[in-house]
Order: C-alpha cells, then structure tokens, then sequence
C-alpha cells in the first residue's frame, strides 16, 4: 500500500495479523490499526487477548449440539431449540468498539462504554500458522465519519441472533479485551481491528 | 514500524502487553482398561484441530455461504439455504492418520460399530451437564466409551468429533454427518475385552 492510498485497510490489518510477532506463539491476540483521513498510520497496537468470555465456549457447545445431552449454560438459551428451527440469516458477527473499561469475568455480556454507532462487520477468514495452530480470524474497519474524535479504549465481538427464530434477540459477547492505553480516531480517520482466536492452545 | 508510513515498509513490534490468553483449548484424555476394569493406560494430550467445516458452521450461523462437506463426501453449499439445526454429536475413531487434520472431512479409515474383527462396540456419547470450572478457566467434556467385543486385537490411531446436520432443503429436512474435529493419536492397541474411553475437553482461559 503506497501513502495516502484509500483503500485496502481490511486486507493491511489481515496482513499484519498474519505477520504479528505473535503469531506463530501459543496465544490468541488482536491487531488495532489507526489511520487519518489520508491513509497515514497514526497508532497501532498489538498484544493477548486477555480473554474468551464463556459465551464462546456457548457457541463452541452448540456446534457440538450439546443441548441435546441435557447441557446447560446459565443465563443463555442454546441456539437450537423449538424443534430446532434456527433461521440463520437472522445472526451477524461485530466487532463492537467503547471507550470505558471493566474488569474480565467470562459472564462479561457488553462493553462499559460503548460508542454509539460504533461497530464493525468483519471479514472471518481462518489461518493455519508455522506451527500448525488453526485461528479464525475476525477483521475489519470502522471509519469515523462524525464530526468529532472517538476514543477507543475497549473493545469485543460480539454474536447477534436470534433465538428459536423468534423475536427474542441473543446478543453475547463472545470476546473482551482493554486496551492499555486509548486509541483516539481523528475525524474522517479509521480504525481496523482483528481478532485472532487460537481453537487449538 | 514508523507511524504516519507505508505499512509494508517495517516491521512491526508490539506495543502492547504481552499474550495473555491462549484461545480455546481442546485436550484428549485417553484411558484403557482390560475386561476386569483395571486400567492399562491413562494420558492426556493435547487435541490439535478442528476442521475447516468447524469455521464454516461458526460463520453459516450468522447466514455466510460456505461449503461444508459431509463424510460420504457430499459438498453442501448453504447459498439460500436458510435454516439448519444440529441434532446430535459423536466421537468417531479410527486406525489411519492424516498430516493435514484441518482439510479433514472424515477419519481416513473408521473403526465401525459392531463386535466382529476389526470392530468396536460404540457406547452412547456422553457430554457434561453444564460448564465446569472456577474463576476465568471453564470447560465441557464429551466422552464415549468404545470396546472391543471380538477376539482380535483391534488398533486405535485417529479420532473425530462428527455432527449430524441438517438442512432445510425445499420444506425436507436432509440430515449429514459431518466432522467438525480431527486428531491423531499414539496408536493404542485394544485386546479383546479392553475398552477406551475418549474425553475431549474444551476449556477456555486455562
């Protein structure tokens, strides 16, 4: 990507995904990128994700169709159910951005702060590194296109669906990380941020 | 990596803290005991990989057209299909191996169900009532038991975790088996009367 080019910001944070110094470790990490308005990098920002809440290992149960064994996860309905009528187009990945913080606990289920309007519609692509750890990849970008600067300090992806294909809405959060210092997006400038999950520590 | 520049041009050097979480963490417990119950091998090891069907159902849940391919072989695109639900989970194995786990879409040679040569008895699977687990670290098992009813030995080098899906496909509900996880194992020799019992753990924050 040459300066000042405008575009090709999802595949920059998916290269430097790929290409993090963490990735060929045992860990789960993410990647922020910011950029101004003219494609300039003006922070970036690696390091651990601090956690997987327990509504991954939900999402991972229902794969497994462990519900039909009589599991049990508190406080969430399983995805299918009712006869298992599940409509899939009813659900979206999103990397949900805020600007407050809180202390890890996997029952974690929403930003502190979240920035209104702010979210991002990832990319998912899976990565198979050196050492032959699978990851799936969740990537994407988020333009500040108000008129006034956003803080970014919290940030986590998020599943929305829908259960039994009914009108009750499951939004959990499946990641939540801090970062240790904010990252501010100027007007017209951008943030890209990828979440890499190791399924196999 | 220089700020305000070309991405591509530096390397790039963590900022932030270090790594704190490894992900989601799958570990196979692998226990043998002979026809009088006394155990002849118990290990835990490390299971090494779901399969790319795995990535595909995480992403035709929220609606993504992706291609899954069942184990007799059959690709399924899900472009308009919109409804699919999972009815049931098994622990397959099986006495191949494969160096490629991830492109796996069934064990390279299963053991079947049944009590003559070559065969093993499946038990039901069995999975955990609920999470497990204290403070950040929660996990779920599923586990089966599998015997060797027949008078020859029978070896056990390649394991798998298979769903049974299906899909809404014109008002018909068409059901596949497809497998989802993949793992090579030591080989294990089962004698007549032995029984292994297979636990995967999937553990979060551990």
């Amino acid at each position: 990507m040459l300066i000042g080019e405008t575009k090709g910001y999802d595949s920059d944070v998916l290269s430097l995904a790929k290409s993090s110094s963490l990735h060929n470790g045992l860990k789960s990490y993410y990647i922020v990128l910011v950029k101004d308005k003219d494609g300039r990098i003006l922070d970036y920002r690696d390091g651990g994700l601090r956690s997987l809440t327990g509504y991954f290992l939900w999402l991972v149960a229902n794969i497994f169709d462990l519900y039909d064994y009589g599991f049990y996860y508190p406080g969430i309905n399983p995805l299918f159910y009712c006869g298992c009528n599940y409509t899939v187009t009813n659900g979206s990945y999103s990397i949900v951005l805020g600007s407050g913080s809180q202390t890890f606990s996997p029952n974690i289920n929403k930003l502190a702060a979240p920035i209104p309007g702010a979210s991002i519609n990832p990319s998912i692509t899976y990565n198979i590194t050196s050492s032959g750890i699978p990851q799936i990849i969740f990537y994407g970008e988020y333009a500040n296109n108000s008129s006034s600067p956003i803080t970014v300090s919290e940030f986590g992806l998020q599943l929305t669906t829908k259960y039994c294909s009914s009108n009750i809405t499951l939004s959990p959060l499946l990641t939540y990380d801090t970062l240790s210092q904010p990252v501010n997006v100027p007007v017209g400038g951008s943030i890209s941020v990828a979440i890499v999950i190791n399924l196999t520590g | 990596m220089l700020l305000g520049t070309n991405v591509d041009n530096y390397d790039v050097k963590p900022q932030d803290t270090e790594p704190e979480s490894i992900g989601l963490q799958a570990t196979l417990t692998i226990k043998v005991v002979d026809k009088n119950g006394n155990v002849k091998s118990k290990f835990t090891v490390k299971s090494h990989s779901p399969t790319y069907n795995f990535i595909a159902l995480l992403e035709y849940i929220v609606g993504k057209t992706v291609t899954i391919t069942a184990i007799d072989g059959t690709q399924i695109n899900t472009h308009g299909l919109y409804q699919f639900f999972v009815c049931s989970v098994a622990i397959a194995v099986g006495s191949g191996t494969s160096s490629s786990p991830f492109n796996q879409t069934n064990l390279v040679a299963t053991i079947p169900n049944g009590n003559g040569a070559g065969q093993l008895v499946y038990g039901s699977t069995n999975v955990s009532n609920s999470i497990t687990g204290s403070g950040n670290a929660l996990s779920f098992e599923i586990y089966n038991v599998f015997t060797n009813a027949s008078n020859t030995t029978v070896s056990v080098s390649e394991l798998g975790l298979i769903v049974n899906v299906q899909f809404v496909l014109n008002d018909t509900y068409e059901p596949y088996n497809v497998l989802v996880w993949y793992d090579t194992i030591p080989t294990i020799n089962l004698a007549p009367g032995d029984a292994l019992t297979v636990t995967y753990t999937f553990t979060i924050n551990p």
